[in-house]
Parts: C-alpha cells; sequence; structure tokens
C-alpha cells in the first residue's frame, strides 16, 4: 500500500529526527574530574563533556598526550583545575590551543587560603597553594557558579538551563555539606587531627576545623625526607594521633614505618585528587567516604 | 697475662655476659610502641540558652547525641539548659535543628555561658533550619 507523499515526507522527518543525534551546543574538555562532573550537572543536555583525566588517574602525575590535545583543540571551553595543579605541561596547552578555544583554570577564581605563594622552580615559577580546592564542599558550590557563569557567557541561549542546573546541584551541594558539617560534629574538636599521605586537605582542615599533617608534600611526586618522617612520628606521638589516612601514591614501606613507630593506625583510604573508581565515582560519593573514613578512625 | 687459656677464656666470657645487659637495653629497639594518652579535656558546666523569634520545636545535638531538646510556645522567654560537657580549648560543635510554627524567615539564638564568659550563634530559616554552630572560648 502507497502511503500519500506528504505521510511519507512526515515519516522521513521523524526517522532523521531520531537517527541523528542533537548536536550539542558547548564541547567542554576538562582537566579535572570533579570539574567534569560540575559542568555535566550544570551543563546537562547541552554541554558534552570531554574529561582527560579520568576518575582514578593522579592529576599530579598527568602528562599532556597528543590525543588529549587534539581533543582540547576541538572544545570550546577548557577547564582546570588551577593553582599549580597544571603547571607542569601548562605553558605547552596555551600555546598549542586555538585562540577561540577559553581555557578558564576555575581554581583561579577562587579566592583561596591566603597561604600559598609562588615560586621559582627549575626555571619556571610554581605555585605552592593547595591546589586541592574541591575537598571542601563550599568551594564546590563557588566553582558551580563560576562554571555556570562560564557556560552562560559561551552560550547565552541557554543560560536559563544553566542557572536551573545549577541551582539544582548546588541544592545538592548544601544538602552534602550540611551531612559533612553533622557527622564531623560527633568527633571532639580536639580529636581532630589528620595526617595524611600528601598535603591535599587544607581546605578540608579549614572548612571543619582539623589540624594536619602529611607525610608528602603538596604533590604526589616527592618522596618524603628521613628527617620529615622522623619529625612526623614524634608530632604525631606528642599529640596522640589514632590514625593516619593514605593514598595509594604513597611507598607502603613509609606507611608501614610510620604506624609502627609512632603507635598510630592506619585509618583507611582517602580520595585526596578528585574522583575515583568505587564510593568516589561522584562528588558526593568521595566526600562521603572521605568524611566517614576520618571520623570512624579518630573517633 | 699469665693463667691458663682456659681461665682467661672464662673471664672474658664473664665480662661479656655483664656488658650484655646494659648492653642490650641500650640498644634493643622497643616493640611495643605506646601512644601516649592525649590529656582529656575539662569537663565544664555550661548553661545553654535558646530564644527565638516564633514559637519553636528545637532540638541540641553534642558528639551524635540528643542533649536537649523541647518546645517553646512563647517567642518572649527564653529556654535554658545545664549540663556538664568536655569542652576541650578548641571548642565544641553544636548540631541544631529547629523547626518554627510560622512559615516565614525566622531566627533562633542558641548562647552559652561557660566559665562566666557567654557566647552566641544565630540559625536562620524558613520553616525549619539545621546547622552546626562552633563554640570556643577565647
Amino acid at each position: 500500500m502507497a502511503l500519500p507523499s506528504a505521510c511519507r515526507a512526515l515519516l522521513l522527518s521523524v526517522f532523521a529526527l531520531l537517527t541523528v543525534p542533537l548536536k550539542a551546543e558547548v564541547k567542554v574538555a576538562s582537566f579535572s574530574t570533579v570539574l567534569s562532573e560540575i559542568t555535566q550537572k550544570v551543563g546537562g543536555k547541552n554541554v558534552a563533556v570531554t574529561s582527560l583525566i579520568k576518575p582514578g588517574q593522579d592529576p599530579h602525575e598527568y602528562q599532556l598526550t597528543p590525543g588529549d590535545l587534539t581533543a582540547a583543540t576541538a572544545a570550546d571551553l577548557v577547564f582546570l583545575s588551577g593553582k599549580g595543579m597544571e603547571s607542569s605541561y601548562l605553558e605547552n596547552l596555551r600555546d598549542a590551543l586555538p585562540k577561540r578555544v577559553e581555557v578558564l583554570a576555575v581554581g583561579e577564581e577562587l579566592p583561596g587560603l591566603g597561604k600559598g605563594a609562588v615560586e621559582e622552580k627549575e626555571g619556571s615559577k610554581q605555585s605552592t597553594e593547595d591546589p586541592h580546592w574541591w575537598n571542601s564542599v563550599s568551594e564546590a558550590e563557588k566553582a558551580t557558579a563560576i562554571v555556570r557563569d562560564a557556560l552562560s557567557r559561551l552560550d547565552p541561549a541557554h543560560t536559563a538551563d544553566y542557572q536551573a542546573g545549577a541551582q539544582a546541584y548546588l541544592a545538592e551541594l548544601k544538602e552534602l555539606d550540611l551531612w559533612a558539617k553533622r557527622k564531623i560534629a560527633e568527633l571532639p574538636r580536639d580529636r581532630r587531627k589528620l595526617v595524611t599521605s600528601h598535603d591535599a586537605f587544607q581546605y578540608f582542615a579549614n572548612e571543619y576545623g582539623f589540624q594536619i599533617d602529611s607525610i608528602e608534600g603538596l604533590t604526589t611526586d616527592q618522596e618524603p625526607s628521613v628527617s620529615h618522617v622522623s619529625a612526623l612520628i614524634a608530632e604525631i606521638k606528642k599529640q596522640g594521633v589514632k590514625a593516619i589516612f593514605l593514598e595509594n601514591t604513597l611507598n607502603p614501606k613509609v606507611s608501614a614505618e610510620i604506624t609502627r613507630e609512632s603507635g598510630a593506625k592506619i585509618g583507611g583510604t582517602l580520595y585526596a585528587d578528585g574522583l575515583g573508581p568505587g564510593e568516589g565515582e561522584t562528588y558526593a560519593g568521595m566526600i562521603r567516604h572521605n568524611v566517614n573514613t576520618i571520623v570512624d578512625a579518630l573517633k | 697475662m699469665r693463667g691458663s687459656p682456659l681461665v682467661q677464656a672464662a673471664l672474658v666470657v664473664a665480662g661479656l655476659l655483664l656488658l650484655w645487659f646494659p648492653l642490650h637495653s641500650l640498644t634493643q629497639r622497643h616493640l611495643v610502641m605506646v601512644t601516649p594518652a592525649a590529656t582529656p579535656p575539662p569537663t565544664k558546666h555550661v548553661q545553654m540558652a535558646l530564644r527565638s523569634t516564633s514559637p519553636f520545636r528545637f532540638q541540641v545535638s553534642y558528639l551524635g547525641q540528643v542533649v536537649w531538646e523541647g518546645t517553646d510556645d512563647s517567642a518572649e522567654k527564653e529556654s535554658t539548659k545545664d549540663l556538664d560537657i568536655d569542652f576541650p580549648n578548641e571548642g565544641i560543635d553544636l548540631a541544631v535543628d529547629v523547626t518554627w510554627a510560622t512559615k516565614g524567615v525566622a531566627a533562633a539564638e542558641i548562647s552559652l555561658t561557660v566559665d562566666g564568659s557567654e557566647m552566641h550563634k544565630t540559625v536562620w530559616g524558613q520553616g525549619s533550619a539545621s546547622d552546626v554552630v562552633t563554640f570556643k572560648e577565647e
């Protein structure tokens, strides 16, 4: 049976609409797992996010690959963590990207803790400020607003969508922050002494009233010196710290030495550098895992 | 040195045995590490007071335990509660949950009097509010 031509044309149009994927308005390349999630939540269907740092990947050790550079070049907007996290490849990235690609280092837009400095190291300027701003939920809230504004600037036609996406995500973050505060309130303030693998929890400590110490420095690529480990053991003993927290980047011999000599136990493994496999696949899951692990071990 | 080699050897062994105990105690690593117990925080007498802009129901928790809950039908008077709690130098966190009878914006002020000094924090909300407030003696 032959269909009338108008009906056939209509069916063909519907078929074409169903089979051709809708083009995303804004292409975003992200060098941060946390920013990838924020962008996806705020941007929704109007944004296509390519996450160049994968969950569980150590951003301190990341090397810019030709494939990732191609992906970044194809984007309209590139999000960086900022505050020195990308210092090893930032210049190359900026030089290689075409001018039409906007590069936004979100961390640079955040007020920070006022403790950092920029120093010359091996001929290039490196930040000594803690770049792990996502370990405080209130900083993630500020980052959400920055992402919303950047997307709205680039794609003003969908501003209302970005505002709605940000509003919904901010409500989730507010709830998460209150949960974290209540959980941490179960731990007496004099027991909030956090010793971690590397110095990634300054924002967390500032937000939730912890004193912190770390085995490595701000990055994971520096082995701790013997004198630093000895001083840390003495401090753990002096403060009566019950537990230390690890990441998979730390040499297990160092952590074994510290626990043996100080009497502290291993409190668990934390997500320090962003999202990762397991509970840390989402930002809320990452924060909940970290807070539960810390509070339960130090109680 | 005079004397038989056997006597000399016995003297050397006796000398080494005498030295063994002090040398051993000086060089042996202590296998049992005792973490010094952190000084326990002082227990202090604390007077809590709550005042709200409108009638309200409230719950105050400390270290995950509800230490005070109640209802106040009058916005005029202040509810008070006396407690003896651990109060470290680092301060304390109180989780405060408030539900107001009114649906508009309302506020509840929680005050603590410790060692004669008074501290205040205010919680704002519309219909209800949940927050964690920190009190630290200056």
